[in-house]
């Protein structure tokens, strides 16, 4: 097969015509270094201008050429780019040019990225083209054990790459392994040049030379052992300058004329399969699988041009989410429906069944329920059998309409809900897919004051938050917990609400990031106090260098007398149970450590945000004692005889539990009918009796909601909803807490409900939990189907009373262009007060003309 | 490697992320599409641009189709091969037929992690041109970020061999197109009739809020002039296409603008001075002006945004008789131009720098004015003082109709709401405080 022409991309390609670039790889400890300076010197001696390129911490590669160890590139103090380069190039007397990565301490930060880091200041400042070298050795690490080491491949610096290899096995299945890198790499125009065998068995060349034909590829020379190497290596001198004549001298140069002749082979080299090498290893003869497995065949479904979305589809395959590099995939045929994920052969796990080059599992639980089902699956298989991994996930993300496939997640947004009732991921995994109209609340669990949150990350992950504004696309500013008045813009983020960060830098990736961990230990420690509670958060980039915060953690916690939590990601509001406890453990000890003092106040109201000061006039108006403003948060809960709390708090719940401390968290008081309930609950808790006006608004106040409810009376209200977000309409956390579907009923609108149901299956449930909320909100909403955009365009604009359609996309084009006014429940106000508030500005919408006249597609 | 011995643990800094950079690029060409490779907290930096600070960006859609799209790698369970998915889906967006160019980057940990995303990019040989913006956030800001995205969407370009470059045609390389606006949309109107004026006809803006078609007209102009916001990728262009080069400041102010269309026509080839409309123009503004340096003589200001557009601005104020006795710069430490004004400088400092600097201020240098952007006025920088809200971000200042800042109707603009700040005393208040996150 002939391989394509390399692309002009790649960095040393344009140079190629005049220059060589040698990368050498292998198992550690194999003679790599020796080699490669040898090759350099030889090189050198042919009148080339070479610049040898160390790529190994333990900076040993230019010892012998220098004769000493010279200072690396990542250790140039405050200097960067090419002047650090610069300090750190050393000439030979023979003029080689010297430059080692360096890399950090063993065990600590990561070598592989100060390489990248030097290739890429070799590349930015031009400095082989100033410098005009036409020869580049690179000499790296032992394995290569991270994309760092690959560094010269990744970045398109090599053009020919050398694996050497010795008499032991483990080099030889190194060497199998870095043959798939060499090849994945091949885009940047590299090629494996050969094998160099450093062995005195002749026995071992044998095996070499028998891998290479095995791998397709060849060995290019054999530098056997002689001791004229050693002698060179305590005097840190090239073998070739020290003894010439050597026979270890003479073969390297022989390598080096090899090197220097070695074209690009006509054929790429081949890793050999797992049990292709263990065949080979135990002097086997291949299995015919094996033999078979590799380079891929024509695929016949390629060549009859069905697309894999088709293919797929036709044979009952539907592609429903990628998790990690796996495709999640639902299979439907036979009278059964299961699912299975989906992976790349060189990924795939034990109990996966390997197709072409991708490999099956199902789902825990799920798989063939009888034979017959098994039997049709297993020709549906068949059927897809030629498609590669690629397929699947085109055909996931909309193969060549990226976006124009709806249906490709089953689903109405971009992202599918979570099992179980649990919360959606945030609107933004951009496969293309329409947004919800609903999005999840974006309040968590109580942060306790006093607490101290570690961001351990990188500046971008200081600036991956974003307040709620007012003109974010995307909005969720609503229920008893917000704050009523969001700041008029993103705030310079972070170091707020008790968040710091870290701001982890370069330097600590290369260097190791230990005592910064433990400076912010020692920061965040102070901070809380004795008794305090730390929780740690690693972000990505030290997750990926495996940083050791445990230690550190462990020896605050001692020391300094905190707790620290640890915990991954800048996760600060989910609730895990081991959060839940700390936070709790915390409150608690904060509580316990004041003082007992009488509790003048009737009530003692958390997390309300922007509620606050309604709320608070409401229950004064009905007789109750309560501050109006937050002064200390614990002194607060000292001083009141029930803490009535937004929403049930894991944290504060637990910890109100364990000491014993009275709370209620009532259904939000949303619309007439809940606030009378709220407040009922709260005179109940405290065991009041009703007061003298009793629970009811005032006359004012339902003379105002009369009139909203006059207004309202001749139009209809009506969700965009997939069938399992029908429950979570009323009173749920995606309608952050509001019991909207009964407070729209009781502002006199009419209810529909616009569902997204591509099968009947999702009609019949959809159905289902139409009736269960119409049960248990007493309503009568009016369901209607769409399996499209235009569907729903259609269905929206056909329906006249329809004004008001929920969405937490402020002014949505998407019900704009069906003439419709978004709405949502930030525009709800709670209290009896609030509810006349919220009715007339819904009437404002349903009354509001603008994007009838300016915005309404005329052609559904 | 930035220097981080003298900072302290813990602190706020007025320093942007280099993918905010890279993001600010993207909403300027309305047809790329960015895939970062990484989580999906990446996407949370989108709001910090899109409806925020750009009432009319469309890097987020209500239809899902934003123009970034995140891999959702994390080092948590990462597949063993990230780079079969990333492959298969910068396949799928280039063949989509919807982008003018896709561009590649990640976040850091990718980054460490080994990705090729250059030999990614490289790999997709249909559809749109794909260009990996190195992914540099652990030791660059946004300002590289920005280069680094117009110098990406310079390699995406396809060569212009044989294409005849006619004399007088420039284009202007290296604006920063913070947001699809009134401000933006009446500079680049400005700059445009300016040149016209100037004898000169002006090709392309690189960016310029337009598709990916409209900045390959880059090819036709026989003088590439680099702004500051782009040099790596005006030098990429000139390079390309043959063209001539020149490396200006921005035109901001009467005489910097005067200065600029003089250092363009002679680059561009043409002899003699400015036409007397030019100088017309010039000296009608300065009339125009005159009236407000009552208010405006001897004024101090502080200025509080990037360095670029301070250097512009600098020279302006002394232009107005203004001293800019403090300056806070939201970028790491870098050259500023020729034009800055001696004062106080401060490299992304923090707020406790901040305050630090003004206290130690004399009598007779404090502030009378702030010109600032949207943080430094939200951490309290500017607290006290009348203010103009300027630059990238302004979440607090929109342009719904023409507002430019560069060139001579820009002089007049920013000479207005400077002296309309003074005039109406409404001023800065302090820290926006303990808020959300």
């Amino acid at each position: 097969m002939p391989r394509p022409p390399p692309n002009p991309g790649g960095y040393m390609i344009r140079f190629k015509e005049y220059m060589e670039s040698i990368v050498f790889f292998g198992k550690g400890g194999i003679g790599k270094s020796t080699i490669a300076a040898n090759i350099s010197v030889l090189f050198a001696a042919k009148g080339r201008k070479v610049l040898h390129v160390g790529c190994d911490p333990k900076r040993d590669s230019t010892l012998s050429l220098m004769g000493r160890r010279i200072r690396p590139f990542n250790e140039q103090g405050g200097s960067t780019g090419e002047e650090a380069l610069r300090l750190s190039l050393h000439r030979t007397i023979k003029g080689i040019d010297c430059i080692e990565a360096g890399g950090p301490q063993a065990g600590v930060g990561c070598a592989g990225a100060g390489i990248g880091a030097m290739l890429d200041a070799i590349k930015d400042s031009s400095l082989i083209e100033k410098e005009g070298y036409d020869t580049v050795v690179f000499d790296v690490l032992g394995d290569v054990v991270c994309g760092g080491f690959a560094a010269p491949l990744r970045r398109g610096f090599a053009s020919k790459a050398v694996l050497v290899v010795s008499e032991e096995l483990l080099s030889l299945y190194a060497a199998n392994n870095l043959i798939s890198m060499v090849n994945n790499y091949a885009r940047n125009g590299v090629f494996l040049a050969g094998l160099v065998v450093n062995a005195k068995d002749p026995a071992a060349v044998k095996l070499a030379r028998d891998f290479a034909k095995a791998a397709n590829t060849r060995v290019l020379g054999v530098i056997p052992r002689d001791p004229a190497v050693i002698r060179s290596e305590r005097a840190r001198k090239p073998v070739v300058a020290l003894e010439p004549r050597s026979e270890a001298a003479r073969s390297l140069a022989r390598l080096a004329g090899e090197l220097a002749a070695a074209g690009m082979p006509a054929s790429p080299p081949r890793m050999l399969g797992e049990a292709e090498f263990e065949a080979f290893m135990n002097e086997r003869p291949l299995p015919r699988a094996a033999r078979s497995a590799a380079p891929a065949p024509a695929r016949e479904n390629r060549k009859a041009r069905v697309a894999a979305s088709v293919l797929l589809e036709r044979s009952g395959f539907s592609m429903t989410g990628v998790t990690g590099g796996q495709v999640v995939c639902a299979w439907k045929g036979g009278g059964d429906t299961f699912r299975l994920f989906i992976a790349p052969a060189s990924d795939s796990r034990p109990a996966m069944v390997g197709v072409g080059d991708w490999a099956y599992c199902f789902l825990p639980g799920e798989g063939p329920g009888s034979n017959s089902s098994r039997d049709a699956f297993l020709a549906a298989l068949g059927e897809i059998s030629g498609l590669r991994f690629d397929d699947f996930i085109s055909a996931f993300s909309g193969g060549l309409d990226f976006y124009g496939n709806v249906d490709s997640f089953g689903k109405t947004s971009s992202h599918p809900l979570m099992p179980e009732g649990g919360r959606p991921v945030e609107p933004y995994l951009g496969f293309g897919q329409w947004q919800r109209f609903l999005f999840s609340d974006s309040s968590g669990i109580c942060i306790p004051p006093g607490s101290v949150m570690v961001e351990h990350g990188d500046n971008e992950c200081r600036f991956s938050g974003c307040s709620q504004t007012p003109l974010n696309t995307f909005q969720k500013i609503a229920g008893l917990a917000n704050d009523s008045t969001p700041s008029l813009g993103p705030l310079l983020p972070k170091e707020e609400r008790l968040i710091v960060t870290t701001d982890f830098l370069y330097q600590d990736a290369v260097n190791g990031d230990e005592k910064k961990i433990a400076a912010a230990l020692k920061a965040a420690a102070a901070r809380t106090g004795p008794g305090g509670l730390v929780e740690f958060y690693t972000g990505c980039a030290p997750l990926v260098l495996a940083s050791d915060v445990s230690s550190f953690s462990d020896r605050a916690a001692r020391d300094l007398g905190v707790e620290v939590l640890r915990e991954n990601f800048n996760s600060f509001c989910t609730e895990t149970p081991e959060k839940v406890r700390a936070r709790s453990a915390f409150v608690v000890r904060r509580l316990s450590a004041l003082k007992r003092a009488k509790k003048p106040l009737d009530v003692n109201l958390i997390n309300f945000g922007g509620c606050r000061e309604p709320l608070s006039a409401l229950l004064g108006s009905k007789g109750l004692a309560l501050k109006t403003w937050e002064e200390e948060f614990y002194s607060d809960i000292a001083s009141a005889r029930l803490q009535v709390l937004s929403a049930a708090d894991p944290v504060l719940t637990a910890a109100f539990d364990q000491l014993g401390i009275k709370w209620a968290a009532p259904g939000a008081p949303y619309g007439a009918a809940a606030t009378g309930a709220w407040l009922r609950s709260l005179f109940s808790a405290l065991g009041r009796k009703s007061p003298k006006e009793g629970f009811g608004p005032a006359r004012k106040e339902t003379e105002a909601v009369a009139a909203g409810v006059k207004r309202l009376s001749r139009f209809a209200a009506g969700f965009v909803a997939s069938p399992e977000e029908i429950g979570m309409l009323e009173g749920s956390w995606a309608v952050s807490g509001v019991p909207l579907v009964s407070f729209l009923a009781e502002a006199g609108l009419a209810l529909r409900l616009f569902v997204y149901a591509a099968d009947r299956a999702a009609r019949t449930l959809a159905g289902a939990e139409t009736a269960a909320l119409a049960a248990r909100t007493g309503t009568k909403p009016r369901l209607a189907f769409f399996d499209s955009p235009g569907g729903l365009l259609k269905a929206l604009s056909g329906d006249r009373a329809l004004r008001l359609v929920y969405s937490d996309i402020p002014l949505d084009p998407r019900l704009a262009a069906a003439g419709k006014s978004a709405f949502s429940v930030s525009a709800c106000e709670p209290g009896y007060e609030g509810a006349a508030e919220t009715l007339r500005r819904l009437a404002q919408l349903c009354e509001w003309d603008f994007n009838e006249r300016y915005f309404r597609t005329k052609s559904v | 490697m930035k220097d981080i011995s003298g900072q302290k643990a813990f602190e706020k800094t007025f320093q942007l992320p280099y993918l905010l950079g890279v993001f600010l690029g993207l909403n300027a060409v309305k047809d790329a599409c960015l895939m970062v490779d990484g989580a999906n907290c990446v996407m949370v930096k989108a709001d910090l641009i899109a409806g925020n600070h750009d009432l009319f960006s469309t890097l987020l859609s209500e239809s899902g189709r934003h123009r970034i799209i995140c891999t959702m790698w994390t080092p948590v369970n990462p597949p063993k091969n990230p780079e079969k998915k990333l492959g298969a889906m910068l396949n799928s967006v280039a063949g989509s037929g919807r982008f003018g160019a896709v561009l590649l980057t990640g976040l850091p940990y990718c980054w460490l992690a080994g990705m090729d995303y250059e030999g990614l990019a490289r790999s997709v040989v249909s559809g749109a041109p794909v260009t990996a913006i190195p992914a540099k956030s652990m030791d660059q800001d946004w300002l590289d970020g920005y280069d680094m995205t117009l110098e990406a969407l310079a390699r995406a370009l396809p060569e212009a061999r044989g294409k005849k470059r006619a004399k007088h045609k420039v284009a202007l390389v290296g604006y920063m197109f913070d947001r699809n606006e009134g401000d933006h949309a009446a500079n680049l109107k400005e700059l445009t009739r300016l040149l016209k004026l100037s004898g000169l006809d002006c090709v392309s803006v690189w960016p310029s809020g337009g598709t990916v078609a409209e900045l390959a007209r880059v090819s036709g102009a026989s003088l590439i002039v680099s702004l500051p916001y782009g040099r790596k990728a005006a030098r990429a262009l000139a390079k390309k296409y043959g063209a001539g080069l020149l490396e200006t400041g921005l035109p901001l102010g009467l005489k910097a603008t005067s200065a600029w269309l003089a250092a363009v026509r002679r680059a561009a080839g043409l002899t003699g001075n400015l036409p007397p409309a030019v100088l017309e123009e010039e000296r009608e503004a300065a009339r125009t002006i005159a009236p407000a340096l009552r208010a405006l003589l001897h004024k101090k200001a502080l200025f509080a945004g990037d360095p670029r557009l301070y250097s512009a601005f600098s020279s302006f104020a002394a232009e107005l008789c203004l001293s800019l006795p403090l300056v806070f710069l939201d970028s790491a430490h870098r050259p500023l131009g020729g034009g800055a004004v001696a004062g106080s400088v401060l490299f992304g400092p923090s707020p406790e720098d901040v305050k630090a600097a003004r206290a130690a201020l004399s009598r007779y240098e404090l502030p009378d004015l702030a010109v600032v952007n949207s943080f430094a006025l939200t951490e309290g920088f500017a607290e006290g003082l009348p203010f103009v809200e300027f630059g990238y971000p302004s979440y607090g200042h929109h342009c719904l109709a023409d507002e430019p800042f560069l060139g001579f109707s820009g002089a007049r603009v920013l000479v207005s709401r400077m002296l309309n700040s003074l005039q109406t005393r409404s001023k800065a208040g302090p820290a926006a405080g303990n808020r959300a996150v």
